[in-house]
């Protein structure tokens, strides 16, 4: 006799990510916690300013209005030498960068990661290259780079893609070295070819280890950006925070930061919506 | 015309060099034939070579001498004809239900259509049409199971690997899936796969095998015959004849002492 | 997490209300034009010794904001009383930090083009110019002289006008790039000379430093460099001087309300008007060792071979004693302290300071560098009130000496008027002033 199979049988299936999931991560992202939490910060940015003077520290509502003011046309700017004068499209170019060397990095160093842990002469030639990266900061190479790329785009790009790669190759690295060789083993017994493999298993088993690295490297890559502009470039908001810096203008650094905060964060929430969707099998358990 | 050397073990051995340089030998001298369609089930203490006996069937590794031949040709690497289903969760859990499923067709090029009736076809016979579309990290341990078997029968295979899979389950869902398992062996109107089945449970063995072959300390140490129709109920493993063969095999997995002569059987 | 409880909700009603309340009481109109905030004169101290004194002082990179360190290896501070934080000739500076480090406190005086510490005053009124040390003639427009290509002067005096030695001057760099500074100060020069020519060149920011390698290496074909130093060294290498400032004045539109009078750049002294107003004497004595080395180094150029190397040192330039006494000579000569007259009596003279700071400020209002209506020159320019005091010392000072030129002396006194005129002499006539009348009484 066999009994008839029954899906309530065996445990509870878990619920899938459907309408009810999504609008309950919504509820928590706007966690009333953290509203109040960023109000209060910039109350206390208010008051603060209130005791100062504007040279020390601008208010916040200032610094709004001035990113605001600013970001289509900042014709001062071009008296600064800032090749074009608003924060957008230093924003525009800023962005531009980060995106290039981000997507080469990540190329680079992921690919270069995975490889590293399945061949051994990879993994002895990189390994010593990216221990020394690591110890060494980066923008050290700056001066060498505008020597040998002069004051365009290269320098800041390869600056940051360099960066860039070299998180990824660890992530990529430690990813593949992590997985299990049970998934692999599983897939030949299916009749999978090797190169069949690295396709349908080392690639897809490591890509959310590899997008939280993504995540990570993006986050430190704006920043990384805007120092490089800030060390040798006609454009970018990093050149408009030198310029403005040696003018001694807080008001309008900050409103430069903050814009470009918002774009990082905007970045990061890009990075998050490529997280759920590419590594959603990792994260349906809410 | 069924091949009745389907799996030949001819003087197979297995050695492994610990960490502190000790030899030891897994797999010591394993001479054994199984005829296709039989259902063997290899039981032993942990450590007695079963499993490494069955991974170099799947070609997962190598014997260090003599040689194993299925189907008429001999083994020298993992392949689509000798599936397995492992003990730990070995589902892709990057692919859904059902493209799990089709993963050993899509690998052989079937064309879409065709491998996924095939994968849906079996996902309702383990019972799981519901939870096409699902991940595996929304299903349980039990259900993953099912999606294993289903995966490796989809495939196609004449022999079948199983390392004790139900090894981590809970008693109920080890019986259910005994009867998925065995509905899916058994088609009525289809050639019976040869299936070689690790496991140190007793009853498991009773109620699935038609033959059990004991092993210790990395030899064959019983072949025993299990005679008793299918399908196998509850009295069925109350019979005097199945009662003798697990005290047999309670003795070689050292839960018992041989019976002396004179003692009832 | 719920806020669920009407305790806690009350009390993140009345945090809320306190800091609506705090918010809107900090919020105030930015924009109103400063109060007048001006220069306070001190009495001079009773006694006749010179108080000691330390000035947080820095230098930038260029001729005419260097020559300091003439007084200060010649000990000329020292008989003043003055030493200098840090120790021994003061801070290394440049144009990126300077305005920082004087608003913060960091630094008490600089050396400085004023003009370059006008943007602060869109937040703050701090930053005070309280001397003029040079007229700058330096802006340039050099050209690699590969192009060979010819100069203002050189179409002047095949008999064009003022308009068509511009224009054709300028023609070759249709298109092209002029690589300036970063600095403000060059951006109305560069400006009036692209429109009034209408050569069409673009803009390409490149500090001092970077533009130099460039230059040497013949990568650049037309630069407008900040430094006069830089500019000196160019022209030595062979470069061609296409227009400059000098050309303008002499042979454009003159007057007060001449599109040149923003181009006009006077080099001087900025400082902290809380430190001012707190130091007043210090700050006449400092000024008058400025004044002293502005004066002797006319006569004895050998002066500047103690500024030579400081000058190599901070530029990256490698001049002698006699290119830096030339790169004076010809691209910034000094005002000594009589000729500070063209700046603060003279209403009608094109280097008035109401004339040029009120152009100058004009014009960064139209590039929105500061908001309009707000800044006016004598919000800035504190070196009239300062060197108005010092003539007022020294007219004191001629009179006292003038009555007791006849009488004999007992020998304290005696010394005592000597050593005035010796402070004289040396330009600090409050100390003069100071012995003559401990002399007189």
């Amino acid at each position: 006799m066999s009994l008839g199979v029954n899906a309530g049988s065996d445990g509870a299936v878990r619920r899938r990510a459907g309408s009810r999931a999504a609008l309950a991560a919504a509820i928590k992202a706007l966690d009333p916690l953290r509203l109040v939490g960023a109000v209060l910060f910039v109350a206390s940015w208010q008051v603060a300013s209130a005791v100062t003077s504007p040279i020390i520290l601008p208010s916040p509502w200032s610094v709004l209005k001035r990113a605001a003011a600013d970001f289509w046309s900042a014709p001062a700017l071009s008296y600064y030498g800032v090749e074009q004068a608003s924060l957008y499209a230093n924003l525009i170019y800023t962005t531009e960068n980060v995106v290039i060397a981000v997507a080469f990095g990540a190329a680079i160093g992921g690919v270069v990661g995975l490889v590293s842990s399945r061949l051994w002469l990879v993994r002895a030639v990189v390994d010593p290259i990216m221990m020394t990266a690591g110890t060494v900061p980066i923008l050290i190479a700056a001066p060498f780079l505008l020597i040998w790329f002069g004051v365009g785009r290269a320098s800041a790009v390869s600056l940051v893609t360099f960066y860039v790669a070299v998180i990824l190759y660890v992530f990529g690295q430690r990813a593949a070295r992590n997985l299990d060789p049970i998934y692999e083993q599983y897939a030949l017994t299916l009749g999978a070819q090797r190169r069949q493999t690295i396709r349908d298993i080392l690639i897809p088993a490591t890509v959310p280890e590899l997008l939280g690295g993504f995540r990570i490297a993006l986050a430190g890559a704006w920043g990384l950006e805007a120092v490089s502009e800030l060390l040798g470039s006609q454009s970018g908001m990093g050149k408009i925070l030198e310029v403005l810096a040696g003018a001694t203008d807080p008001q309008g650094i900050l409103a430069t930061l903050v814009t470009l905060g918002a774009a990082a964060m905007i970045g990061d929430a890009v990075a998050v919506a490529l997280i759920q969707r590419f590594a959603a099998w990792n994260f349906v358990r809410s | 015309m069924l091949n009745s050397r389907m799996i030949e073990f001819i003087h197979v051995e297995r050695e492994f060099t610990r960490a502190d340089g000790q030899s030891v030998r897994a797999v010591d001298d394993v001479s054994l034939i199984v005829p296709e369609g039989e259902f063997v089930c290899l039981i032993g203490p942990s450590g007695c070579g079963k499993s490494t006996l069955l991974q170099m069937v799947a070609g997962l590794t190598a014997p260090s001498s003599g040689t194993i031949v299925s189907d008429d040709s001999e083994i020298d690497g993992p392949g689509r004809e000798r599936g397995m289903v492992f003990q730990r969760d070995s589902v892709f859990p990057w692919m859904r239900v059902i493209d799990n499923v089709e993963y050993g067709l899509k690998c052989r090029g079937v064309p879409l259509e065709q491998r996924r009736s095939v994968a849906r076809e079996y996902l309702r016979r383990v019972g799981l049409s519901h939870v096409e579309k699902a991940w595996p990290r929304e299903l349980s341990g039990g259900m993953l199971k099912r999606v294993a078997i289903a995966a490796v029968f989809a495939n196609g295979g004449k022999i079948l690997l199983l390392d004790e899979p139900f090894g981590a389950l809970d008693y109920v869902t080890r019986r259910q899936l005994h009867n998925v398992l065995l509905d899916l062996w058994d088609e009525p109107g289809a050639e019976r796969r040869t299936v070689l089945f690790v496991t140190h449970d007793v009853d498991e063995a009773l109620t699935l095998a038609d033959r059990i072959v004991a092993m210790r300390a990395g030899r064959v140490a019983d072949d025993i015959s299990v005679a008793a129709p299918r399908p196998r109920t509850t009295d069925s493993l109350l019979r005097s004849d199945m009662v003798a063969i697990k005290h047999r095999l309670l003795t070689h997995l050292g839960l018992e002492s041989a019976p002396r002569a004179g003692d009832a059987a | 997490m719920r806020l669920g409880t009407p305790d806690q909700l009350a009390k993140l009603k009345r945090l809320a209300v306190g800091v609506a309340l705090a918010g809107v009481v900090s919020v105030s109109g930015a924009t109103a034009p400063y109060a007048e905030d001006r220069f306070q004169p001190a009495a001079p101290e009773p006694g006749t010794d010179v108080p000691p004194a330390t000035i947080k002082f820095g230098m930038r990179p260029y001729a005419d904001n260097t020559f300091y360190i003439i007084g200060m290896k010649k000990g000329w501070f020292d008989e003043v009383g003055i030493k200098f934080d840090p120790s021994p000739y003061g801070l290394k500076a440049n144009d990126s930090n300077v305005t920082t480090l004087l608003l913060n406190g960091q630094l008490d005086v600089i050396s400085e083009f004023c003009p370059l510490m006008l943007p602060t005053y869109k937040d703050s009124d701090k930053l005070k110019c309280i001397a003029f040390t040079d007229n700058f003639l330096a802006n340039a427009i050099l050209a690699n002289p590969a192009l060979k290509l010819k100069t203002f002067k050189d179409y002047l005096a095949e008999g064009k006008s003022y308009e068509e030695a511009l224009k054709l001057a300028l023609a070759p760099m249709k298109g092209k790039a002029l690589v300036g500074a970063p600095e403000l100060s060059d951006r109305p020069f560069e400006e009036y000379v692209n429109s009034a020519s209408g050569a069409g060149f673009t803009l390409q920011v490149l500090d001092d430093a970077k533009s130099l390698v460039l230059a040497k290496a013949g990568r650049e074909d037309f630069v407008n460099p900040e430094g006069a130093p830089i500019v000196y060294t160019l022209k030595q290498a062979g470069w061609t001087d296409l227009v400059d400032i000098g050309d303008l004045i002499k042979n454009g539109p003159g007057g007060v309300d001449s599109p040149l009078e923003p181009l006009i750049g006077i080099v001087g002294i900025g400082a902290n008007s809380d430190y001012v107003n707190a130091h007043q004497n210090t700050v006449l004595r400092f000024l008058s060792v400025v004044w002293r080395i502005l004066a002797e180094t006319k006569t004895d150029t050998a002066l500047y071979d103690l500024q030579a190397p400081y000058l190599n040192s901070m530029a990256g330039t490698s001049l002698d004693g006699k290119g830096v006494a030339d790169t004076v000579a010809v691209l910034h000569p000094f005002s000594t302290f009589d000729d500070d007259k063209q700046y603060y009596d003279d209403k009608s003279s094109t280097t008035y300071y109401g004339n040029i700071w009120g152009a100058t400020i004009k014009n960064f209002e139209q590039h929105g560098i500061i908001p309009p209506g707000k800044v006016t020159p004598d919000d800035v320019v504190w070196g009239g009130p300062i060197w108005r005091q010092m003539v007022e010392y020294r007219a004191k000072t001629d009179e006292l000496v003038k009555k007791l030129a006849g009488a004999t002396l007992p020998p304290e006194k005696q010394a005592l008027v000597d050593k005035a005129k010796t402070f004289y002499a040396a330009f600090d006539f409050l100390d003069s002033y100071r012995l003559a009348l401990a002399a007189s009484n």
